[in-house]
Order: structure tokens, then C-alpha cells, then sequence
């Protein structure tokens, strides 16, 4: 994986740089918006992270630019300001993502995977911690044991991975499980988290689900729900 | 605005001087005409006393009427050194008893002894003619018809005189007036030409109130007192905003000075363990530091003079406050807090800047789950009707006298621990005010603090 870093604080490029590389991505690092348009013609980047405040070039119009110049990879769009207009100017631009100056390098991270992901996401295995879920062939392994679950509990497990680190609200999941003219209350909902929270304790599983009261659940790992049983 | 523009010594002046000189122009045709009317008078009588003695002079002799006037007499009554006198004495039959010029015909309905004036042509000349009938002394039932004339020299020279005596005066009254009201004028709008002088030389920078309040005339009193009260108000803002400013830079230096410890304590440090130890320290002085900036940056926002930036759209309050609630999950598992919602999933719309309503929402789930019980309860809430957001936690409460104070930036109640920076109140009652909601502070029972913003409930922020 390798990104292209256009930050023009020569300070924060390189402790960006370098924090990025204990992660293991392989990151260049320009400090102009020319810079970054040659680096760009010259390497395919998985990944672009581009600084709003440049010295040259505006940071939108190295955006246009790339974008002009069919560049397709994601672009994180970092800046200072984090007024609506602006975040609406970039990401209209053609950004993909936008954080706010200061950030946590964790937060950084989560969001350059998420967008790395983004491109090949259809297909491919929902994973957190020890549980790994197929969606193609509906199949849902612990500790690279398979587990049985049914049709309505895989679905809440799918809907939780599919937004993983979000809160899924109980309407939300009582939503796609049921249709319009179904008469169950969303304490089935309740019932069917409940279940799934067991199974998955019981299997060994290294994620849980939390609920917050009257938000939703949540799937994390290192959470140990407490009904185990 | 060019039309509008007027000054009002001009306006006074020409609104006073324009009746004046009407009034005293009116003034001068009556009395004129008084004059006139009085010295007529007095000519008149005279003519009819020249009737009179002419009918003294009737006799009856031997029942026959005759006009008893010598020769000299008659000489004597037509004498006159400017006009010419005419005379006419008729007999009741009509019979001409006396004449010297030819007269119009007497008016048929002469009252005996009432005498009747009248304007005639003599001669070619324009005269005043006096008729009156008398008692023949031949035959009292009957009577005799006298006209005597005059032409009017005399009374035309009458009207030259009063006129050279009323039109210098006249126009000495009107002088003297004009020039009265011109000072009257002048003199009384020069405090308000002072009060224009001083405005004009006024310092900005100083913010001095304006002197002279009590000198000034009542009716500048209230503009010179407005102007006054707007200065205040701007000195105030001034003082506030520099307290502010200062009061930021005091809350910077400290997490700035644990990060310059930390991080030297660091580079010096041999023991790897020491060193993450600091390095910890030190990423807790740049946290503080980023929310410091965050709220700074916040307040400013939410400030009213940027009130006219702010793009207000419908929007779902229940839907974002969900959101919002969502990205304080990990701060509450963090500090075992059990953070909940308690609301619709989606419903009371409110016409708002969205941004500014997330800190809002944010500030009060921050402070509750920041000084609220650690592993109590936090609870936002949405109702409607009016529409409402609430955030309460099961924490040690707000003292009642300590409520208003809470609401001033960088207070902090004297036994908040923690890492805050005393801004999250104020700024949560800044956005709301922008949002013409108010900000309740209340307890919870049985213990806590719940914290209620009331939509359209308060005044909405002036833009």
C-alpha cells in the first residue's frame, strides 16, 4: 500500500510519515501541490492525503487537478477549518473523506483503511477480531470455527459488521428484518440481540455487542457482554 | 437619501419668516383700510353739513317755497381750495329751486332727514354726492330734496398719505421681526451645531462618554444620553471581549506548560518506561489544548456578530441528536458511563444551523458524562411540544446559587475536577440563543442535573 502525503507543514508531514509507517503503509511526503501533481504522474497511489492549506495551489484545485487528470485512488482531505461550506467544497471536489485538524493518528488510520477498503468492499468477508462472516455464502466463523446461527440472527450480526463501529439503531435492524405488514415489535429485536450475544460468547468470539439505551447496539472488540450463560 | 437631506436652520427660518411677512402684509391692507374708511367718514360728514346749512336757508313765503341764499353765501359754500363743491335743492313738485351742475336723479326712496351716499360722474368728474330730504317749511307733510357733491382730490390724497406712513412702517416692523427670529434661530441651534462638532471630533479609540449631558438643551438630552448608552455598551463589549481573550491565552499557557515539562521530562528520560509515562502526559496536555481550541473556535462561532454567516436549515433535532449522542459513546465507556437516548427516533423539526446545534448537544452530553457520577447514568432526551432537548445525569447537581455563574465562560464550579475548560455552558447558551431557545438549568431528581433548551422560547438572536 503506498500513499502520497501533501502536507505542507514540514513538522507534521514527517510525524505523519513516520506514524504512518509504524502502521505499515509506505507513504511519500510533498510539501507542495506541484510536487504532488508530479508525484501523482509519476506513481499509482492506493491512497491520497492532501493537505487544504498549500503554499502554491489551493488544496481544491490540486484536487480538481488529480481528479482531471483521471486519478481515481481516495482522497482524505485534511484541514484546518471546519466549517460546512468548506467540507462541502472539498468533498464536491472529488475528496472521498475529510478530517479536522487536530486529529488522533488512531482516527486517521481507521479512516485511510475505511477508504482503502471502500474500493473492493461487495464481495469480500466482513471481518472483526475472530469473527470472520461471508456474505455471499452466509457463513459465519468464530476462531475460524463455523458457528450456527439463523437466518435472522446472521442478518443482525451482518447488519452490525456492515457498519462496524457504528451504532445500528433497533429501528434500523427491526427495518430489514421485517416487512411492513409483519405485526412483530421491536422487542423481537431485542430478543434476536440477545440470542446472537450468547452465541458468539459462547463460541469464544473476541467482539460484543453494547447496547446503548434508546440508541442501539454497537459490535466491539474487547467487549464481554455479561449473558454469557 | 439626497431628498431627505434639509437643514433645519433653513426650514425654521423659511417657515417663520414666510407667515411673518404675510401676517404683517395682511396687517397693513386692514389698517389701511381702516384709515381709508375714517378719513371717508370724516369727508362725508363734512358734505352733509353743506346739505344742512343749505336747508336752513328753505323759507316759506306766503305758503311758497323759496331757497333764501345771497349771492356771497353761495360763493362762500363752493369755495375750496382742491375739490369743487356742486349743489342741488329740489322742490317736493320736482321743481329745481337751487343748482349749479347737473345731478344724477335722487334715489326715489329717501327717508326724510336719513342722508344717503352714493358715487356719481358730475361733469366728467367722479364725485361723493350727499342726498337727504328735509320737512318744507311751506308744507311740512312734503319734502324738500337737497344734493350737494364733491370731487375727490381731497380723498384721493388720503390714500397717498396713509400709505407713505403705513408702508415705511411696515417694512420697518418686518425688519425688525426677521431679524429677531434669525437670532432667535441661530442662537438656539448652535448647542446642536456644538453637540454635531463634538460628535464629529469624537475619538473611537477612546470610548469616552460625551460631557455636557445636563448643559444640553431637553430636546439633544435624549440623543446625547442614546449615544452615551451606545458607547457604554461598546466599552463593555470591549472590556468583555479582551477579558475573553485574555482569560483564552491563560487557559493555553497551562495545558503549554505540562506539555513543555512532559516533553522535555521525555527527551531526558533513559528508562523506556518513564519515557511513554511522559510521552502519555504529554498527549493529555495536547487533548486539552485541541478541545480548548475546538470550544475557543466554537464561541467565536456562535458569537452574534456571526450571526449573519450562520446557514439556517430544517432539520431533524431527534435525528441529530442521535448523531451526535453516537460520537460520545466512546467518552462514556470510557468513563463507565451508561449513556442513553430517550426521545423519538426521528421527528421535531427546528429551523437551525446544524453545526452549532451538534456542539450545543455535544457541549451538554460532555459535561454530564465529564462531571456527572462515574458508572452513572447520562440521558439526552428530545420532546415535543415545545420542542425540547434535555441531558441529564445522576451526578452531585448544580447548587441553585451557582447556576448563573456556570453560564459565564471560563468559570468552573470550585470543586470540578477534571480537564474542562469552562466554556461548554456558555457556549451551549450562546447557540441557543441564536436559535431563539433558552437554557434551563435544573436538579434531577433524586439527585443530578438536568439541563433543558427550550426551542422557541426565548427571544430569537437579532441578525
Amino acid at each position: 500500500m503506498r500513499l502520497l502525503l501533501i502536507e505542507d507543514d514540514l513538522e507534521l508531514g514527517h510525524g505523519l510519515q513516520s506514524a504512518l509507517a509504524q502502521s505499515g503503509y509506505v507513504a511519500d511526503a510533498v510539501h507542495t501541490g506541484q510536487d504532488a501533481l508530479n508525484a501523482t504522474a509519476a506513481v499509482a497511489y492506493q491512497g491520497i492525503v492532501l493537505d487544504l492549506g498549500l503554499p502554491d495551489l489551493d488544496g481544491v484545485e490540486v484536487l480538481r487537478l488529480l481528479r482531471s487528470r483521471g486519478i481515481t485512488a481516495p482522497v482524505l482531505i485534511l484541514t484546518a477549518r471546519d466549517d460546512l461550506q468548506n467540507r462541502v467544497l472539498g468533498l464536491d471536489a472529488g475528496a472521498d473523506d475529510y478530517l479536522c485538524k487536530p486529529f488522533d493518528v488512531a482516527e486517521l488510520e481507521a479512516r485511510i483503511r475505511a477508504l482503502l477498503r471502500r474500493g473492493d468492499s461487495a464481495a469480500t468477508t466482513l471481518r472483526r477480531g475472530n469473527v470472520a462472516f461471508e456474505p455471499a455464502s452466509r457463513r459465519l466463523t468464530v476462531r475460524d470455527q463455523e458457528v450456527e446461527l439463523t437466518a435472522r440472527e446472521l442478518a443482525v450480526l451482518e447488519l452490525l459488521l456492515r457498519r462496524s463501529g457504528r451504532i445500528v439503531s433497533k429501528k434500523h435492524i427491526f427495518d430489514s428484518l421485517y416487512s411492513w405488514d409483519n405485526d412483530a415489535s421491536l422487542s423481537n429485536v431485542e430478543v434476536f440481540v440477545s440470542r446472537l450475544r450468547r452465541k458468539l460468547a459462547n463460541a469464544g468470539a473476541d467482539v460484543g455487542i453494547r447496547v446503548f439505551r434508546g440508541l442501539g447496539y454497537r459490535l466491539e472488540q474487547g467487549y464481554a457482554s455479561d449473558e454469557t450463560s | 437619501m439626497k431628498h431627505l437631506e434639509h437643514s433645519l436652520r433653513k426650514r425654521l427660518l423659511t417657515r417663520l419668516w414666510i407667515p411673518l411677512a404675510s401676517v404683517l402684509l395682511l396687517g397693513a391692507l386692514l389698517s389701511f383700510g381702516l384709515a381709508y374708511h375714517f378719513g371717508n367718514v370724516v369727508h362725508d360728514r363734512w358734505l352733509l353739513d353743506s346739505a344742512t346749512t343749505l336747508a336752513t336757508q328753505l323759507r316759506a313765503d306766503t305758503g311758497k317755497l323759496i331757497l333764501d341764499l345771497p349771492q356771497s353765501a353761495v360763493e362762500m359754500f363752493e369755495w375750496d381750495s382742491v375739490d369743487r363743491i356742486y349743489e342741488e335743492v329740489t322742490s317736493p313738485s320736482g321743481r329745481l329751486l337751487f343748482g349749479n351742475a347737473a345731478f344724477p336723479k335722487a334715489p326715489a326712496d329717501l327717508a326724510p332727514n336719513l342722508p344717503r351716499y352714493y358715487d356719481a360722474t358730475i361733469g366728467g368728474n367722479p364725485v361723493r354726492v350727499v342726498a337727504i330730504a328735509v320737512a318744507s317749511p311751506a308744507d311740512a307733510s312734503k319734502t324738500v330734496t337737497i344734493q350737494v357733491a364733491e370731487t375727490k382730490k381731497k380723498r384721493e390724497a388720503l390714500v397717498w398719505e396713509i400709505m407713505l406712513a403705513v408702508v415705511p412702517l411696515q417694512i420697518v416692523i418686518l425688519l425688525l421681526a426677521g431679524t429677531f427670529i434669525w437670532f432667535a434661530v441661530t442662537s438656539s441651534l448652535s448647542s446642536l451645531d456644538e453637540v454635531a462638532t463634538r460628535l464629529g471630533g469624537y475619538d473611537p479609540e477612546s470610548l469616552v462618554p460625551l460631557r455636557g449631558v445636563q448643559s444640553a438643551p431637553s430636546e439633544i438630552k435624549p440623543l446625547i444620553s442614546a449615544i452615551n448608552g451606545l458607547i457604554k455598551k461598546v466599552s463593555e463589549a470591549r472590556a468583555a471581549q479582551q477579558r475573553f481573550v485574555a482569560n483564552a491565552a491563560h487557559q493555553l499557557r497551562t495545558p503549554l506548560a505540562a506539555l513543555q515539562v512532559h516533553t522535555e521530562r521525555a527527551l531526558r528520560e533513559t528508562n523506556p518506561e518513564r519515557h511513554a509515562e511522559a510521552l502519555t502526559h504529554v498527549l493529555t496536555a495536547v487533548t486539552r489544548m485541541r478541545h480548548l481550541t475546538h470550544q475557543l473556535l466554537t464561541m467565536t462561532r456562535s458569537d452574534p456578530s456571526s450571526a449573519s454567516t450562520m446557514v439556517m436549515t430544517d432539520l431533524d433535532l431527534a435525528q441529530l441528536a442521535r448523531d451526535e449522542l453516537e460520537r460520545w459513546a466512546d467518552a462514556a465507556i470510557q468513563h463507565n458511563v451508561d449513556l442513553g437516548y430517550d426521545g423519538p427516533e426521528g421527528g421535531p423539526a427546528v429551523h437551525g444551523e446544524p453545526q452549532l446545534l451538534r456542539e450545543l448537544i455535544g457541549n451538554l452530553v460532555d459535561n454530564a458524562i465529564r462531571y456527572g457520577r462515574a458508572g452513572g447514568e447520562v440521558t439526552l432526551g428530545v420532546r415535543q411540544g415545545p420542542t425540547t432537548i434535555f441531558v441529564q445525569d445522576d451526578g452531585p447537581g448544580i447548587a441553585a446559587a451557582e447556576r448563573e455563574r456556570v453560564l459565564d465562560p471560563f468559570y468552573r464550579t470550585p470543586r470540578s475536577g477534571g480537564d474542562g475548560c469552562g466554556l461548554g455552558l456558555a457556549i451551549a447558551r450562546e447557540i441557543a440563543a441564536r436559535h431563539g431557545a433558552s437554557l434551563l438549568i435544573m436538579d434531577h431528581a433524586p439527585q443530578g442535573t438536568r439541563v433543558e433548551v427550550i426551542f422557541g422560547s426565548g427571544r430569537a438572536a437579532p441578525v
